[in-house]
C-alpha cells in the first residue's frame, strides 16, 4: 500500500505543485569556471540562480527605462540629479559585472564551446552586441563629448536587453503552439494554459505593471502639485495605458471561443463580454472614450476616478475574489434578512432617539434622518461624538443600542466568516472526489496530474495536507474493495448492472466447469433442490441445453 | 496518407485577418485620440506657460517697484492713489496693468485655446466654456488672527490700489473650466 501511495505521490510531484525549489545539484568540486557557470547561468540546471538572475536584471531595465523617463521631466530630475546618477552609475556597473561574467564565462556556454574561440564567439553573438550596447555609450562619454540627448537615446538601448527573457521565451511558445491555429495562440498568450507557457506569464505581468502604473498616475494626478508638473505625461502614459488595455481586451474577446463553456463565435463572446472580468476590463477604458467624445458636452472629469477600476484588473488572477463573490451570492437570503433586522432596529432606534433627544437639543436631533445617522454611527461603534445624548432615556437607549450593534453587526460578519470556512470545506471535498476517481485506475495520467496540481495550487495546499487527502482517498479505495456495493446501489446503474449480471454468469460457468456433472444434477433432482426451469437454466448457462 | 491535422490551416484566416485589421483600427484610433488628448494637454500647458511668464515679470517687478529708481513707475509702490482715483490712475492695477501691456512681451501672448489674447476673469466656472485659457490674478487679504481662513482672495481689478507689499496668486483657468493655481508671490 506505502509503494501505491509513494508512486502516486511521485507522479503528482507534490513539491512542484506548491513551487518548492529543487536545490540544484552541483558538485562544489568543479574547476571554478565551471561552477560559476552552473550556478549562475547554465539554465539547464534547475534550482540555480539563472531564473533571478535573468529577473532582477530585467528589473533593473524596467527601472532603467523609467529613470530615462523622468529625466525628461526637469522638475523631477533637477531636484533629484545627484539620485539619478548615482542609479545610472549603479546600472552601467551591474551591466558591465553581468557582460564580464558572460565573457569569462563563455567557454562552458553551449551556445559558443565548441567554437574556435569561444569568447570571440560570444562577443560577436546578438545578445552580447546588445550587453556592450547598453554600456557602451556610459563609458564612450568620458572619452569623447556626447550630446545629452544622443546619450539619452542610446541609453534606450537597455531595453533591448530584454530579448534575452523574451526570445527563449517567444521560441518556447512557438514550439508549444506550433500545430495549433492563430487563434489558439491568441488564446494561449491571453487565457492561463497549458500552452501559455513563459510568455502567458510575461504577458500577465506586463498588464499588472500597466495596471499598477495608471492607477498610480490615477492616485498622483489628484496631488495638483505633481499633476501641475506631470500634466503631460500623465496624459501620455493614460493614452498608452488604454491602448494596451483595449488591445487586450479585443484579444480576450476574440479568443474566447477556444475557452471550455464560450462555444459559438456570437454567444460565446457575449458570454465572455458578460462575464464579471471582461466586464472590468471594459470599465477600465470606458472613461477615456466617453470623456473624448463627449467632453465637449459636459465635464466628464468625475469618470476619471473610475479609472481605478483597473485595479480590478488585477483580481483575475485570484481566485480569492471568485470565492467571494460566490459565498456572498450564496448567504445573500441570510444576508439579506440580517441587513433587514439591523434596518428595522436602525430606523426604530432613530425614532425613539428623536422622541427622547429633539426637546433637548434641537439643533442635533432635528429631524429623524439626522437621527439616524447618529444610530449608525452608534451602532457600528464609530462614535464621533459630534451628536450625542443628553437626557437620561437618551443616554440609557444608546447604551443598549451600543450593545446591540456589537452583535448585530457581527451577524453578517460571522455569516460570511462560516460561508468562507463551508465553501473552502465544500473545493477540498471536491478536490478528494476528484481525487477518488482519478486514483481508481491506479494510474496518474498526465492531464489528470496536472488537474490535482493546480487544484492544489488554487486551493493553497501543503504537501502534507495533499499528502493526508491522498492517503485518506487511498484507504477509501481499499474500504470499496473489501466491500462490494450492495445490489439496490448496482441496480440503479443499468450499465453495472450488466456488468454484474456477467460476473455471476462468469461465476455460474466456473461452477460448471469445477463441479462434477453427473452428482450436481443428482443432487439438485433429490429433494426438488432445483425446479425443473432452474435445472435447465444451468443447463442452457453450461451450453447443454 | 493526408490526416485531418495537415489539411487544417494554421496559418491566419480571414476571421483572424479580419481581427488583425481591427486590432490595427483599434490601435490606430486610440493613438489618434490619445494625439487629440496630448493636443488638449498642450494648449494647458501653454496657458499654464501664460501664467508663468506672468508671475514671473510681477514677481521681478515687485523686488523693484518701492524703490525710487524703479523701472516701472506706473506699478510703483507707496503711491497711494486719492480715494476718489479713476480705474486708470497712478497708482492702481489698472495703470500698471496698462504698462505691462504696453512695454512687456506679455501683451503678445496668445491663449491656446481660442488664439487670442488671454483674457482676465473674476472666477474660472466650469460651466462657462468661454474660460478656458483665462487668467485669475487674486490679491490674497490676510484675515485677522484666529479667523478660520487665513486670507481672502479677491480679483485684482483695474481700480485697486497696488501701494503695500502685495500677496497675490495666479491661476489659470484649463480646458474643463477648473483654476489650475500657478503661483502665489509678493508684488
Amino acid at each position: 500500500m506505502d509503494n501505491k501511495r509513494d508512486n502516486f505521490l511521485k507522479d503528482l510531484d507534490v513539491q512542484a505543485i506548491l513551487g518548492h525549489d529543487e536545490e540544484a545539484n552541483i558538485d562544489r568540486h568543479l574547476p571554478m569556471r565551471k561552477w560559476l557557470y552552473s550556478w549562475l547561468l547554465d539554465p539547464s540546471i534547475p534550482g540555480n540562480f539563472q531564473k533571478d538572475l535573468d529577473k532582477w536584471i530585467s528589473y533593473l531595465i524596467i527601472g532603467n527605462l523609467f529613470s530615462l523617463m523622468f529625466e525628461h521631466v526637469p522638475a523631477v530630475y533637477e531636484p533629484y540629479r545627484g539620485w539619478f546618477e548615482f542609479f545610472d552609475i549603479f546600472s552601467v556597473a551591474v551591466f558591465t559585472i553581468e557582460y564580464a561574467l558572460r565573457l569569462y564565462l563563455a567557454p562552458e556556454d553551449e551556445e559558443f564551446k565548441n567554437r574556435k574561440n569561444s569568447r570571440l564567439g560570444f562577443i560577436s553573438s546578438p545578445f552580447a552586441i546588445i550587453d556592450f550596447l547598453a554600456v557602451a555609450p556610459f563609458y564612450l562619454k568620458a572619452f569623447i563629448p556626447i550630446d545629452l540627448r544622443v546619450l539619452r537615446f542610446l541609453r534606450l538601448l537597455r531595453i533591448l536587453k530584454l530579448f534575452r527573457v523574451l526570445i527563449p521565451a517567444i521560441a518556447e511558445f512557438k514550439e508549444l503552439n506550433k500545430d495549433r491555429t492563430f487563434r489558439q495562440k491568441v488564446h494561449a498568450l491571453v487565457f492561463p494554459s497549458n500552452y501559455g507557457g513563459t510568455m502567458q506569464n510575461i504577458f500577465e505581468v506586463f498588464i499588472a505593471v500597466w495596471v499598477l502604473l495608471s492607477v498610480m498616475a490615477v492616485i498622483l494626478e489628484s496631488v495638483k502639485s505633481i499633476h501641475y508638473i506631470l500634466h503631460l505625461q500623465f496624459v501620455i502614459l493614460d493614452a498608452v495605458a488604454v491602448g494596451i488595455f483595449t488591445v487586450e481586451y479585443c484579444m480576450r474577446i476574440y479568443s474566447c471561443v477556444e475557452e471550455p463553456g464560450y462555444k459559438g463565435a456570437f454567444l460565446g463572446r457575449l458570454k465572455q463580454a458578460k462575464s464579471p472580468s471582461t466586464f472590468i476590463d471594459f470599465l477600465a477604458v470606458l472613461p477615456f472614450f466617453l470623456e473624448v467624445f463627449l467632453h465637449h458636452l459636459m465635464d466628464l472629469r468625475f469618470l476619471r476616478v473610475f479609472r481605478l477600476a483597473r485595479l480590478l484588473k488585477l483580481t483575475r488572477g485570484s481566485d480569492a475574489t471568485a470565492v467571494l463573490v460566490k459565498v456572498v451570492v450564496r448567504e445573500w437570503p441570510v444576508m439579506g434578512a440580517a441587513t433587514f433586522i439591523m434596518m428595522l432596529l436602525l430606523v426604530l432606534t432613530a425614532s425613539l432617539g428623536y422622541l427622547f433627544e429633539y426637546d433637548a437639543q434641537p439643533e442635533k436631533f432635528e429631524n429623524i434622518p439626522t437621527s439616524i445617522y447618529w444610530a449608525v454611527i452608534t451602532l457600528a461603534s464609530v462614535g464621533y461624538g459630534d451628536i450625542s445624548p443628553v437626557t437620561p432615556v437618551g443616554r440609557a437607549l444608546t447604551s443598549v443600542l451600543a450593545l446591540m450593534g456589537i452583535g448585530i453587526f457581527a451577524i453578517p460578519a460571522a455569516l460570511l466568516a462560516s460561508a468562507f470556512s463551508d465553501e473552502l470545506v465544500k473545493e477540498r471535498d471536491q478536490l478528494k472526489a476528484n481525487l477518488f476517481a482519478i486514483l481508481k485506475d491506479g494510474h496518474i495520467s498526465e492531464a489528470e496530474a496536472e488537474i490535482i496540481r493546480s487544484e492544489a495550487k488554487r486551493l493553497h495546499l501543503t504537501v502534507t495536507e495533499v499528502n493526508a487527502l491522498i492517503e485518506v482517498v487511498v484507504k477509501e479505495h481499499e474500504l470499496e474493495e473489501r466491500n462490494p456495493l450492495p445490489i439496490h446501489k448496482i441496480a440503479e446503474n443499468p450499465a453495472l448492472a450488466v456488468e454484474h449480471y456477467k460476473v455471476l454468469l462468469g461465476q455460474i460457468r466456473q461452477l460448471g466447469v469445477q463441479t462434477d456433472e453427473a452428482k450436481f444434477e443428482a443432487a439438485a433432482q433429490e429433494g426438488a433442490r432445483l425446479s425443473s426451469n432452474e435445472l435447465a437454466l444451468w443447463q442452457k448457462i453450461q451450453g447443454k441445453a | 496518407m493526408a490526416t485531418s491535422q495537415d489539411h487544417r490551416q494554421l496559418g491566419p484566416n480571414s476571421a483572424d485577418k479580419l481581427f488583425l485589421g481591427f486590432l490595427v483600427i483599434v490601435v490606430i484610433a486610440v493613438s489618434l485620440l490619445g494625439i487629440v488628448n496630448y493636443k488638449e494637454a498642450l494648449k494647458t500647458e501653454a496657458a499654464k506657460t501664460n501664467g508663468e511668464a506672468w508671475v514671473a515679470w510681477l514677481t521681478e517687478a515687485g523686488t523693484t517697484r518701492f524703490e525710487a529708481t524703479t523701472q516701472h513707475p506706473e506699478c510703483k509702490g507707496g503711491t497711494k492713489p486719492a480715494a476718489d482715483a479713476k480705474p486708470g490712475s497712478l497708482g492702481t492695477w489698472g495703470a500698471c496693468f496698462a504698462h505691462i501691456m504696453q512695454t512687456s512681451d506679455l501683451k503678445d501672448q496668445i491663449n491656446p485655446f481660442f488664439n487670442i489674447a488671454p483674457h482676465f476673469v473674476a472666477a474660472c466656472v466650469p460651466s462657462d466654456r468661454t474660460l478656458m485659457g483665462a487668467i485669475l490674478l487674486e490679491d490674497l487679504m490676510p484675515t485677522p488672527p484666529g479667523s478660520a481662513t487665513p486670507f481672502v482672495a479677491t480679483q485684482l481689478v483695474d481700480a485697486d490700489a497696488i501701494d503695500y507689499k502685495m500677496q497675490l496668486r495666479l491661476s489659470v483657468c484649463d480646458k474643463g473650466g477648473y483654476a489650475i493655481k500657478v503661483a502665489e508671490f509678493e508684488f
